[in-house]
């Protein structure tokens, strides 16, 4: 017995040791590449773009479905797309935004209806490699849940960092690359691009998750504390994912009209055709983006006079 | 609890500690804290059906202890049927109420009568199935006088109770299995190192191979009608894989971890995807289900004695019993007809024992001959998969339908599937390579020295770190 908890301890002990090392070796350079690093400067224009702003917060239904310039143009405001990734979860996109709200700003929410279901809302893999790689402090402010939910990725992500093609011979991507953002924070490097394959979008089969409108109508309480505006949309979305869903996306616009909130439209308007998607259903090509963000600024524009937004 | 799981990794090192440590100089201690350990794993799912497992326990204990003072037949006859009754009356309800009575409304439309029947929100009990048929085997047993009945009922609750099989298997006899209780048992190392390594590589076939295939198929599956033939062909390979990676890891696990406790459990897969006909197949798959099914049901039927016509209604008695007894759809009873019709060449040529033995055994690869076979066998399992898998048989056709159109010669859609097929030939030829072992890996101790097995257990524990993410529930939990 005891030989027997000697090497089931050894082996133990070098396996803990083993995830340890890579938990604290620094981000791979295959990672330093990704998307998530993206977060360091869409942080810098949170911080440093001047008023009048309207800040874009999701996942990538916004970075893969915006073209801010045309925002500036046409709205004459300053536009910070700060969205990266689905998986980082809406609490922790929510907690991160909420310290660069100034004054008068608008802010412009659109989550993804998964945020809505099961728990996706406290993140998953993506908010894990976000806060190991790029600001490791921040794992103080997690909380239970978010632990929870990252708890699962951490020996995979620490084993990841003994994979040779972390190192050796990886290619940046053209589309999901901390460089494929432009100056407002859009993904633009697919704008160029023919439509990829598209996988078919499951019925979303997780419940719905109450919590995410409370932790949105918390958001909505700190936003207008520091005399900001929030508003919500919808995300653009595959029209035969919209059909698979929704029954529950019509759930989802029922407890934003319940509780109040401004809302942009409705999600039919931006139930996109097929022919639009570029290569997931929430992602657009630049015609799409362009349509897109077109809407949203005809929805900005009723709203605007209709003299809810703050006159800037 | 999963046995993929945080809780679980917890969970068990506290109950082989105090089971060594605390308990092993008594062994109605010991057996009590089976018992309450396994109780504890299957409250962690809903405590509300432990009452179920408690009450089958006593219901077979009391009927065990009766039949063991009577004499009179038509007595220990009723005795078994209240016994079968009351278990197969619990699946009944709990598996098959809502099917029985939507069959029923929809048989009866037919002939132009309307019935208003509202079906109910019935929870399926995890394991229900498993040991329901467990408990069973006890009865009938005692029964037939091949068991004496017990008359510790701490012993007999662990054995209807025992945690590592009791929620997806192996379904075990309580010849085999219940006399282990009352046994004095002593700590073997290498019993246990073997079950350290049979749970590892049960992991591995369960989190590496089965998720990672899963995930695919189930995108096919789920969107059957956007794809190309060439690509269900695809997505019903990994469903082959998923779901043997998935049932023959979890049988891995339970087998791995019950010899930490000093039980031996029967081998419930023996490679079956390198059988070279349909029979050899059926006696290397599920083996506690297929064995328990000739047991109890095809040799009462008569089994092999009698004219072919019974023969040939016997096995396809067995065959759609079995497939139903695998989920309350008609999908399942088509899966289980058509592994008959596939066995019923070998049954009429009488040809269905003749392979028996460990395929090219002794070389390291098959004759042409047997490789044609296994590729047949493996086709024909793949097919019959796809009404196991697909969620009615309208999508059963219409899949089958897509897989035999002019789509199938067309370039399958392949993005993400590299990994996972690497992943999965790595697997195959390791369990080509270990098929004359009770598992894959079993005898790496006597061909390799200690350190080149210890990286390979890393190299399998790294590669189930990298794929782990989150829980996926066993494919069998839901049976």
């Amino acid at each position: 017995m005891k030989k027997f908890i000697d090497k089931t301890l050894l082996f133990s002990l070098l396996l803990l040791l083993l995830v340890a090392i890579g938990i604290v070796l620094p981000a791979t350079p295959r990672a330093s590449k990704s998307l998530l690093f993206a977060k360091i400067k869409k942080d810098s224009l949170l911080k440093h773009t001047n008023n009048p702003r309207i800040i874009f917060i999701g996942g990538s239904n916004l970075s893969f479905g915006l073209n801010s310039k045309l925002i500036k143009d046409s709205l004459k405001l300053n536009p910070i797309n700060t969205s990266i990734h689905f998986a980082i979860g809406l609490e922790y996109m929510l907690d991160n935004t909420i310290q660069y709200i100034k004054k008068k700003d608008i802010l412009i929410l659109v989550p993804e209806y998964e945020q809505f279901c099961g728990r996706f809302v406290h993140g998953g893999e993506e908010l894990l490699r976000t806060i190991a790689d790029i600001e490791p402090s921040k794992i103080l402010d997690l909380k239970k849940e978010q632990l929870k939910n990252i708890s699962k990725y951490i020996v995979k992500y620490s084993l990841s960092k003994f994979k040779i093609n972390e190192y050796f011979g990886f290619k940046e991507s053209d589309i999901y690359s901390v460089n494929s953002f432009n100056q407002y924070g859009d993904v633009y490097t697919h704008w160029t691009m023919q439509q990829q394959f598209i996988r078919p979008h499951d019925t979303i089969i997780e419940d719905y998750n109450p919590q995410t409108i409370d932790l949105i109508a918390a958001f909505r309480s700190e936003v207008e504390k520091k005399g900001a505006k929030l508003f919500i949309s919808f995300p653009s979305f595959k029209a035969s994912a919209y059909d698979k869903n929704i029954s529950l996306i019509k759930k989802i616009e029922k407890e934003f009209i319940n509780n109040n909130f401004d809302i942009l439209g409705e999600p039919e308007r931006y139930r996109m055709p097929d022919s639009l998607m570029f290569n997931s259903s929430y992602h657009l090509l630049k015609k799409g983006v362009d349509y897109r963000t077109k809407l949203l600024i005809q929805d900005l524009k009723k709203v605007q006079t209709s003299k809810i937004i703050y006159k800037q | 609890m999963l046995f993929n799981s945080l809780d679980f990794a917890i969970f068990l090192p506290i109950i082989f500690l105090l089971y060594w440590f605390v308990a092993q100089k008594n062994l109605k201690l010991q057996n009590a804290l089976i018992v309450i350990s396994s109780y504890v794993f299957y409250a962690w799912w809903d405590w509300r059906f432990l009452s179920l497992i408690i009450f089958s326990t006593l219901v077979d204990y009391l009927v065990g202890q009766k039949l063991s003072t009577e004499e009179q037949q038509s007595k220990r006859k009723a005795l078994l049927w209240s016994s079968i009754i009351v278990n197969l009356g619990f699946l009944g309800f709990f598996k098959y109420y809502n099917f029985f009575l939507e069959n029923f409304v929809d048989a009866f439309s037919l002939f132009g009568m309307q019935i208003n029947a509202n079906s109910l929100n019935i929870i399926l009990p995890v394991g229900i199935s498993f040991y329901t048929f467990q408990t069973l085997s006890y009865t009938i047993d005692v029964y037939k006088k091949k068991l004496e009945p017990t008359k510790d009922f701490i012993a007999f609750s662990a054995f209807v109770s025992f945690f590592p099989q009791l929620v997806a298997g192996p379904i075990e006899r309580a010849t085999n299995l219940l006399p282990q209780f009352y046994e004095k048992r002593t700590f073997e190392y290498d019993k246990a190192v073997d079950g350290m390594r049979q749970i590892l590589w049960g992991l591995f076939k369960k989190i590496v191979i089965a998720d990672n295939s899963a995930r695919i198929a189930n995108e096919i599956f789920n969107n059957s009608g956007g794809h190309s033939g060439s690509t269900l062909v695809l997505g019903a390979i990994f469903f082959t894989f998923q779901i043997y990676g998935d049932f023959s890891g979890y049988s891995d696990i339970a087998i791995g971890i019950s010899r930490l406790f000093g039980f031996n459990l029967k081998q419930n897969f023996a490679f079956p995807y390198f059988s070279r006909d349909i029979a050899e197949f059926w006696r290397r798959w599920h083996i506690s289900l297929s064995t328990w099914f000739r047991d109890y049901l095809y040799i009462p039927l008569g089994g092999s004695r009698g004219g072919i016509w019974m023969k040939v209604r016997n096995i396809f008695v067995i065959f759609i019993v079995s497939g139903f007894w695998h989920g309350a759809n008609w999908t399942f009873i088509v899966w289980g007809a058509l592994n008959a019709l596939y066995f019923m060449p070998l049954l009429l040529l009488n040809k269905n024992r003749v392979n028996t033995n460990t395929v090219a055994k002794g070389k390291h690869f098959p004759s042409i001959k047997e490789f044609s076979q296994i590729v047949i066998t493996f086709s024909l399992t793949v097919l019959a998969w796809i009404f196991f898998r697909a969620e009615n048989i309208e999508h059963a056709w219409s899949y089958l339908s897509t897989i035999f159109s002019k789509s199938i010669f067309t370039i399958p859609y392949y993005v993400g599937m590299k990994t996972p097929m690497i992943l999965i030939l790595l697997f195959v030829l390791i369990e080509w390579m270990g098929r004359e072992g009770n598992f894959a890996i079993e005898n790496l101790k006597n061909k390799f020295n200690p350190i080149v097995r210890w990286l390979f257990y890393l190299l399998l524990i790294i590669l189930i770190g990298l794929n782990k993410g989150e829980n996926q529930q066993f494919i069998y939990f839901q049976f």
